[in-house]
């Protein structure tokens, strides 16, 4: 059973379709990153998970039940952290853990705030805090009921390095506890090493569901051509590799996942075009995200 | 109940309640040490804490109001409990909403529905903070005095009173406080406290009414003027206000018909609002 499941989910604000039949679904102790350019639809999606958004149709589960009859425990960072900037530290997140029905208060926030690093500024008030402590506080808030599902939109924005790795331990030690994790972000790949699933996003709908080793696939080696003439050097690509998806980019470099170099050498042998570039990378996860999300294919038929 | 325990430690952490408390406390002190100059003669605290005087302090005494009659001309004459008591509320409910609080607690499982009805239980909590803050001045006041006017009502009558008043109160910090959640503008809920605490949205109300039916006994309904009657103190509870009803009778049902109306629209127009 899935931790949350959104089905079918539409919203749309004054006219301006923003989810479109949305489906989507977490299950418990998974980390799913939820990945889409600016105004695709990621901080609703969250928002509508939480119950913030209040869809038009479609429904939201958690633990197969309706979310506002699950009871199910959301911690969620989606636009504003909860922080009330004229409490302490300690106060804020008492002041959530007694509203939340925590038991043991006191210990709770007092772990919590060792967790996060915020030891020194404990006492000191919320609205006096560096925006990097504060993000540590609004963590530290969202994790302070203990939740079965924690929902994060671009969780890593203005955390350093060191920060970023240490809140990847802490949501990866989250999953292993059998929390489900939902991240939503424009960049994928700080998260590598933390996701089994990602859901490409696009235009309010997910279009497209990979596993974690399905985009490393993807992310294999590609063999990048530039020729003197773009046109006739992909005719002969797609001649001689029919199985393979060439992506022919903006600036006349045409991109061939799934086959080797010196295939491409031989091939391109007997063109008369001057080739200016022929190499052989490896994509990035956001390259091979946005190519999806521009309805481009990124792996061999 | 954690929701209301979770309030009562924001609300006492909050610097609005103790700064909105502390105005209260002086103006109630200065208007109480007013009222018992006018008594007992200038300069009134030689006079009065001295025990036992003979020159007429019992006479003049007499002349004082009884304690919940001074506590009501003072808290409630001048809609100084509403007004501060709203704009404490507004500040309370701007930090939440700003801060993103209540999105916090609406994301973590609390329902709509329990946050509006914690919007309410915060405007008790201050409208009652308020009223001790103005009933402390003279009560320490009115204890020092040699012969201090008895309380014509019983002590549940001043513990309905207080009711009351902390119910009046409310009910205008409520209105204040809701304008913020739903707005989720400072400027606008302090804007919506002076109108709605100096009563110009009731006058409104009644002129239009007036004008359009010649009605006039909405006036008498509506909280400013039941206010003005209960600000004479514990003792009028009983009497008659609208023909042979009480006064707590009529108060007590004004205030939840207005309140249960202004919690419903509240419901309908946060229900299905987008918070992202």
């Amino acid at each position: 059973m899935s931790a949350l499941r959104i089905a079918g989910a539409w919203k749309s604000f004054r006219k301006k379709q923003v989810l479109r039949g949305l489906d989507l679904a977490v299950s418990p102790g998974e980390p799913y990153v939820l990945a889409g350019r600016e105004g695709s639809g990621k901080t609703i999606a969250l928002g509508a998970a939480c119950g913030l958004v209040p869809l038009d149709a479609g429904e939201v589960r958690a633990g197969g039940r309706p979310l506002h009859e699950s009871g199910a425990r959301i911690g969620a960072i989606v636009g504003k952290a909860g922080v009330l900037s004229g409490m302490s530290v300690r106060d804020n997140l008492r002041a959530k853990a007694i509203a939340l029905g925590v038991p043991d208060v006191r210990q709770r926030c007092d772990r919590l705030i060792a967790q996060m690093g915020l030891q020194d500024v404990a006492s000191e008030r919320a609205g006096r805090l560096s925006p990097g402590m504060a993000k540590w506080l609004a963590f530290a808030l969202a994790f302070v009921g203990s939740p079965d599902v924690f929902l994060l939109d671009d969780p890593l924005t203005g955390v350093d390095s060191p920060g970023k790795a240490h809140l990847l331990q802490l949501l990866a030690t989250l999953s292993e506890q059998g929390v489900a994790v939902l991240i939503a972000t424009q960049e994928i790949a700080p998260f590598a090493t933390l996701a089994s699933r990602y859901g490409i996003l696009s235009g309010g709908a997910v279009v497209r569901e990979m596993a974690a080793s399905q985009l490393d696939a993807a992310c294999r080696s590609v063999v990048r051509v530039k020729t003197s003439c773009p046109e006739r050097t992909l005719a002969q690509i797609e001649a001689s590799f029919p199985a393979a998806p060439a992506l022919f980019r903006g600036d006349g470099t045409i991109e061939l996942p799934g086959v080797k170099i010196d295939e491409v050498s031989r091939a391109l042998f007997a063109l008369p075009e001057r080739i200016v570039e022929l190499s052989e990378q490896r994509r990035s996860a956001d390259e091979i995200v946005a190519d999806i999300t521009e309805g481009r294919r990124v792996e061999p038929s | 109940m954690m929701l209301v325990f979770s309030d009562a430690f924001r609300i006492v952490r909050s610097r609005a309640l103790w700064a909105g408390a502390a105005v209260i406390a002086l103006v109630s002190l200065y208007t109480a040490l007013s009222v018992l100059a006018q008594a007992y003669g200038a300069p009134f605290p030689h006079f009065a804490m001295t025990a036992g005087s003979p020159e007429g302090g019992s006479e003049t005494a007499a002349s004082i109001p009884a304690l919940t009659g001074a506590i009501g001309a003072a808290a409630l004459g001048g809609s100084l409990l509403p007004l501060v008591a709203s704009i404490v509320v507004v500040l309370i409910a701007s930090e939440g909403a700003q801060g993103g609080f209540d999105k916090c607690l609406l994301s973590s499982g609390v329902s709509r529905i329990s946050l509006l009805r914690e919007q309410f239980v915060i405007s008790v909590l201050v409208g009652a903070s308020m009223l001790a803050a103005a009933a402390l001045p003279f009560a320490v006041l009115y204890a020092l005095l040699p012969s201090p006017p008895v309380e014509p009502a019983s002590v549940a009558e001043v513990a309905w009173w207080c009711g009351l008043v902390v119910f009046h109160t409310a009910l205008y910090a409520f209105v204040a406080g809701l304008t913020v959640l739903l707005t989720r503008r400072r400027l606008v809920g302090l804007l919506c406290a002076f109108l709605v605490s100096l009563g110009m949205v009731e006058m409104a109300l009644v002129a239009l009414v007036e004008g359009l039916s010649g009605a006039t006994w909405l006036a008498e309904l509506l909280p400013r003027s039941v206010a003005e009657a209960l600000s004479t103190g514990a003792g009028a509870l009983h009497a008659p206000y609208l023909g042979s009803v009480p006064l707590f009778a009529v108060a007590l049902a004004a205030y939840v018909v207005i309140t249960v109306a202004v919690g419903f629209l509240a419901v309908v127009a946060y229900r299905k609002r987008s918070l992202v």
